[in-house]
């Protein structure tokens, strides 16, 4: 075990300086071993898909047998998941049968997920101020508000005026902009130092630690 | 294709970077950083303290960013989080249990769990299943996870990673089954539903501040301090950026 | 030539010296010790005598004695006999084990050792006179308790009776000291020691010092008894061994202040105020008097008589050097102490007594470790020294005991029936607003008052310029539960590009991209009547994000399959006639509800530099909108649509014959209508509400 963990170790930090330089510096050898790495870990992300589904049945096997709630549901999804696995073998992904399949059965509960989430968002957002009574959550509710009445027609009588021209895009181009500028540069400093400690070998995801 | 000269700034800033790190780590070993108080971390605490005690479990959700996108860092800080979360309940009968979209994530944070698992020496044999995938796409995922919620004995959900709007499921489930949520995600737009709906929020680049606040090691501080030079780099670069633009230089 | 050793350096003398050389300390006391009288030898037994007795003889003829006036001595040793069995057979050596122990016992709390009751002890080291001291102070405290000899000078001040008729020693001088400077084999008496050093300090007897002259102990002792009846009382009790300057002061000092001088209570309130340095102070005050005055005659006990001898002799001859063993010598503590210890050699250096009887005398307490205060205490720092890490966790732990403390007010968990009878509200409302427009084909737009967005004007015009035919790339980088709303934002734009005989490469980064490109793609066809096959051409999904992003934009055709015999090769389809690399195309569309996915697009094109040579024109959710329109104003995209609201404007400035985006509109914006109703009126109505529940809680905490 500390073996393999030293092992992954120097393999992740190596294979890491090398994808690093080779963003870098874009000449050989280092841009050539970077695309090819970077092919490597598509593919190996490709096959992780099916180490993963593997993962899924488990859970659910292992659910059916201790008889757990919900276990008959684990029978479906087991049950679907071979069929259509199967089905796609056969037919392969843009069969007539397979899209059809897509139509019938996942888009529409996709879609009513996002539905049942408008819901849920709308009594969130109407409990928030119940929750965390403070000035931010008044300005959110009242930026939400103003962004939606912009985007909105009124019926019969059309856009609003002033906050559909001049308001709303005020506040999503000027201000929420510009904080989701800020935002993301503080994210992606972030991340930098989120991989630097992978490159340095302090967070290691992949054991050893 | 990059100019050579962009590129080598570029490594230098990293390397830079990299060997404050370091440097901050080591010469801080002895007096730590001291960071503002989040109230999300200490509660974030409490409730760990609870679970334990309780004998009830954690769900970490690591969302649906991939290790080969941009979103895998806030899936590397969800994973650090879970290591460290998984040594503070060692002591706890039951084990945190993580979810993920992604299924390369989903065996990282097997790999993570089965680590702290090693490193508690607890003698019971490690269950795999404690790292699961629940769905491919970000709304089946959501609802895969929807029945851990409600069904494993959870007492705090920790929402960490790359999310969508499909985050509002999560934390819907969460209130309804009255648990603690702390949630933080590098979009947006979850950021966005995430304020109205969750209990605990961490805004922006505090959800890489995570494993630093749970006292993951010395790193984790030092890259703090580093973030806050690299913001100011980037402060004085934007208003040199202005002021040149004024000029009619750039 | 006979040696005589300094008791109080230790250090050799001539015989004939009065002083010491070294440290200039008197080696032959001025007063003499008691002679000797009647003793009792070893074997007899002592007669029993009540010291009733000899507190009535002490009461009906007692003399002051004036000062100035030297006291009889008085051999206090035939008061032995009054001592009971047990404790003479201590003497005797009978109890050998016990005085062991006793002395062990004593060497633990001191840290120095004492004399061993095995040991042989030579015979002119035989402090004699401690043994008629030993058997004066075993009677007494036979009777009396320490504690009631410490009261007793009030009783006797009262009543006449004295408290102790033994010579004062040095009231720091303990049991332990004492049986240290025997250990030396040459020691004096202590007692000798204290007056001797007082004598040569003051010439003579002290003058009576007056009232004002008086110490606080003994002022304090004034006030609780009184004075009238204590001096003739207590004189005479003293006159045998007081000395000189004591003996003039009893007549002007307090009754009681003689006897207290003598009590054991004092000497344990003297050395209260001793530094706790002091280790033999502290061995003084926990061994009552009587086991000191045993010790001794703990060796090998001398008979009575050669005690009586030896005491006769001290006043005529000094007393030679014990002749202890080398290894005995060897092992003596003090003075591995003395010799560390920097000990006043001259008179100037010698310590000056501030306060008690022995006030304004020099050198009168010896400088020996374990004689009393040599230094002060070390001044410590009434200030606590916390570092910032125990005043954080001192903070925490009150934070914690406060909140212990307060009692908490139970968070009210909303009524599920309540919250779930809202979300049924919420979405029926909804579902009627929304879906009753829908269904039935109401229109309620308004006038569309405002001027096309330029993005999308941006967009429309990129499509409107693409030469017929073009080969157009498609990403459909979305997720089923977005579809909804990405079709009807993209389905003008797609329309556009149909209408305009683009033909369609489809790819995705989506694993569910490619069906939702059928599905999409298949839609649009039923509408437009033309196969899909025709005109379109769906690679699939590209894995690996923005890499996988990075190698497609490098080369297309890479990630078709190799061709296969029986079946036809998409290279020489029509959607991708006349391609061979990504430039070939005249169009970028990336379909998205993503602002990641969006920029991964952005950046990869940039950074292989094709931005120049392929127009990108991008649809997107409106959550990714503000995300996105940066790319747009910094002109790293061509065109941008953003939800149902661009759709809507494109959709005007194109004039499709088939509208996909305008039936949504009047249920979307009655949607969002209700939400804004819904949101304004919940909000206002939790807001007070949790206004108010903040209230008791605001005023609980003023309380």
């Amino acid at each position: 075990m500390k073996l393999r963990g030293l092992l992954s170790t120097a393999f992740a930090i190596a294979f890491g300086l090398i994808v690093l330089l080779g963003y870098f510096l874009e000449f050989q050898p280092f841009y050539g071993l970077r695309l090819i790495f970077v092919e490597w870990a598509v593919i190996l992300a490709g096959f992780a898909v099916l180490v993963g589904l593997g993962n899924l049945v488990t859970v659910h096997i292992k659910k059916i047998r201790a008889r757990e709630k919900g276990g008959f549901y684990g029978l479906l999804l087991i049950f679907s998941l071979l069929m259509t696995f199967l089905a796609g073998l056969a037919w392969g992904p843009e069969h007539p049968n397979m899209v059809l399949l897509f139509r019938t059965v996942q888009f529409p509960v996709e879609a009513s997920l996002m539905a049942l989430l408008t819901v849920s968002l709308a009594y969130a957002s109407v409990r928030m101020l119940r929750r965390r009574l403070n000035l931010f959550s008044v300005v959110f509710l009242g930026t939400v508000l103003v962004i939606l009445l912009g985007t909105a027609s009124l019926p019969l009588l059309g856009d609003v005026p002033f906050v559909g021209d001049w308001v709303r895009p005020f506040v999503s181009q000027v201000i929420a902009g510009a904080g989701a500028r800020g935002i993301l540069i503080g994210v992606a400093l972030g991340t930098l130092t989120t991989g630097l400690r992978v490159l340095l070998g302090a967070d290691r995801p992949y054991g050893g630690k | 294709m990059t100019p050579l000269w962009l590129g080598l700034v570029g490594l230098v800033l990293v390397l830079v970077s990299g060997g404050a790190m370091l440097g901050l780590a080591v010469l801080r070993r002895k007096t730590p950083p001291t960071f503002r108080e989040i109230a999300a971390f200490q509660r974030l605490q409490d409730a760990i303290g609870r679970a334990v005690e309780d004998g009830s479990r954690l769900h970490l959700s690591l969302g649906r960013g991939g290790l080969v996108s941009p979103q895998n860092a806030s899936a590397l800080a969800g994973l650090s989080a879970l290591r460290r979360l998984a040594s503070l309940t060692s002591a706890s009968d039951n084990p945190p249990v993580a979810t993920a979209g992604d299924a390369g994530l989903a065996m990282l944070s097997q790999e993570t769990l089965y680590s702290a698992h090693l490193a508690s020496l607890v003698t019971t044999a490690f269950d795999p299943t404690t790292g699961r995938l629940t769905g491919l796409t970000p709304f089946s995922y959501a609802a895969g996870a929807l029945p851990i919620l409600s069904d494993e004995n959870i007492s705090a959900s920790i929402l960490l990673g790359n999310f969508g709007p499909e985050v509002g499921l999560l934390t819907e489930a969460d209130e309804r089954q009255g648990m603690f949520t702390l949630a933080a995600s590098d979009s947006l737009s979850a950021q966005a539903i995430l304020y109205a709906s969750a209990e605990e929020l961490l805004i922006g680049e505090e959800l890489f501040a995570s494993g630093a606040y749970l006292n993951a090691g010395p790193l984790h501080k030092s890259s703090l301090i580093v973030q806050d030079w690299l913001r100011w780099l980037v402060i004085v670069a934007l208003l040199l950026g202005f002021v040149l633009k004024l000029a009619g230089v750039l | 030539m006979a040696e005589i050793r300094c008791p109080m350096c230790g250090k050799p003398n001539p015989e004939e010296r009065e002083t010491c050389s070294f440290c200039q300390a008197r080696l032959k006391p001025l007063t003499a010790p008691p002679p000797a009288a009647s003793t009792i030898r070893a074997g007899e037994e002592p007669l029993k005598k009540p010291t009733s007795d000899l507190e009535r003889a002490a009461l009906g003829g007692g003399e002051s004695i004036p000062a100035g006036q030297e006291p009889t001595k008085k051999n206090t040793a035939e008061l032995e006999q009054a001592l009971p069995a047990w404790l003479r057979s201590l003497r005797q050596g009978e109890e050998d084990k016990a005085a062991e122990e006793l002395a062990a016992e004593s060497a633990d709390e001191t840290g120095l050792p004492l004399p061993s009751a095995a040991q042989p002890a030579p015979e002119e080291g035989l402090p004699d006179w401690l043994a008629g001291l030993g058997a004066q102070a075993q009677e007494e405290e036979e009777e009396l308790p320490d504690w009631l000899a410490g009261i007793r000078g009030k009783i006797g001040a009262e009543t006449g009776i004295p408290a102790s008729e033994e010579p004062i020693t040095h009231p720091l001088v303990g049991a332990e000291t004492l049986d240290r400077l025997e250990g030396e084999g040459s020691a004096p008496p202590a007692y000798e020691i204290a007056s001797g050093r007082m004598e040569a300090e003051i010439g003579g007897p002290q003058p009576s010092g007056g009232e004002e002259e008086l110490p606080d102990w003994l002022s304090k002792l004034e006030e609780t008894g009184p004075a009238e009846a204590a001096p003739e009382a207590a004189a005479p009790a003293f006159g045998e061994s007081l000395p000189d300057w004591l003996s003039g002061a009893g007549e002007a000092a307090p009754a009681e202040a003689a006897p207290e001088a003598a009590a054991p209570a004092f000497v344990m309130g003297a050395e209260e105020e001793l530094p706790p340095e002091s280790a033999a102070p502290v061995f003084a005050m926990e061994t009552p008097d009587w086991l000191s005055s045993l010790r001794p005659a703990e060796g090998q006990t001398p008979s009575a008589e050669r005690a009586g001898e030896s005491q006769a002799g001290m006043a005529e001859e000094e007393i030679a050097p014990a002749e202890l063993p080398s290894w005995v010598q060897a092992m003596r503590p003090v003075e591995a102490v003395v010799s560390e210890v920097e000990i006043p050699t001259t008179e100037e250096e010698q310590m000056t007594e501030s306060e008690g009887p022995l006030a304004g005398l020099r050198g009168v307490l010896p400088a020996v470790p374990g004689l009393g205060a040599v230094r002060k205490p070390p001044p410590y720092s009434i200030k606590l020294k916390v570092d910032e890490a125990q005043q954080r966790y001192a903070a925490y732990l009150e934070q914690l005991v406060k909140r212990e403390n307060q009692p908490r007010r139970p968070t009210a968990p909303p009524k599920a029936g309540a919250a779930n009878l809202l979300r049924w509200l919420i979405a029926l409302f909804l579902f009627l607003v929304v879906g009753l427009p829908l269904a039935g084909g109401l229109r309620l737009d308004g006038v569309n008052q405002f001027l096309t967005p330029p993005d999308v004007a941006a967009a429309s015009d990129v499509v409107s310029a693409l030469p017929d035919n073009a080969p157009v790339l498609v990403a459909f980088d979305y997720q089923p539960a977005l579809a909804g709303e990405l079709e009807a934002a993209a389905g003008p734009l797609m329309q556009h590009l149909f209408y305009r005989g683009a033909r369609l490469t489809c790819v995705s980064t989506h694993p569910m991209g490619p069906a939702l490109a059928e599905h999409f793609v298949g839609r649009l066809a039923e509408t437009q009547s033309f196969q899909p096959a025709d005109r379109s051409l769906n690679l699939g999904y590209l894995a690996g994000g923005a890499a996988g992003v990075f190698d497609f934009l490098l080369d297309p055709l890479a990630y078709l399959p190799p061709p296969a015999e029986g079946v036809p090769d998409p290279r020489q389809s029509v959607p991708l006639s006349g391609v061979q690399e990504l430039s070939d195309y005249a169009l970028l569309v990336v379909l998205t509800d993503d602002a990641e996915t969006g920029r991964i697009w952005v950046e990869q094109m940039t950074a292989l530099g094709l931005r120049d040579e392929v127009p990108l024109v991008m649809v997107v959710s409106a959550q990714a909108e503000p995300m996105m329109r940066p790319y747009y104003d910094s002109h790293q995209m061509d065109g941008l649509v953003s939800g149902l609201a661009g759709a809507r404007f494109y959709e005007q400035r194109v004039s499709l014959p088939l509208q996909t985006a305008a039936p949504y509109w009047s249920a979307f914006s009655l949607g969002l209508l209700l939400i804004v109703a819904i949101l304004a009126v919940g909000g206002v109505w939790n807001a007070v509400h949790a206004w108010r529940s903040r209230q008791p809680a605001a005023e609980e905490k003023e309380d």
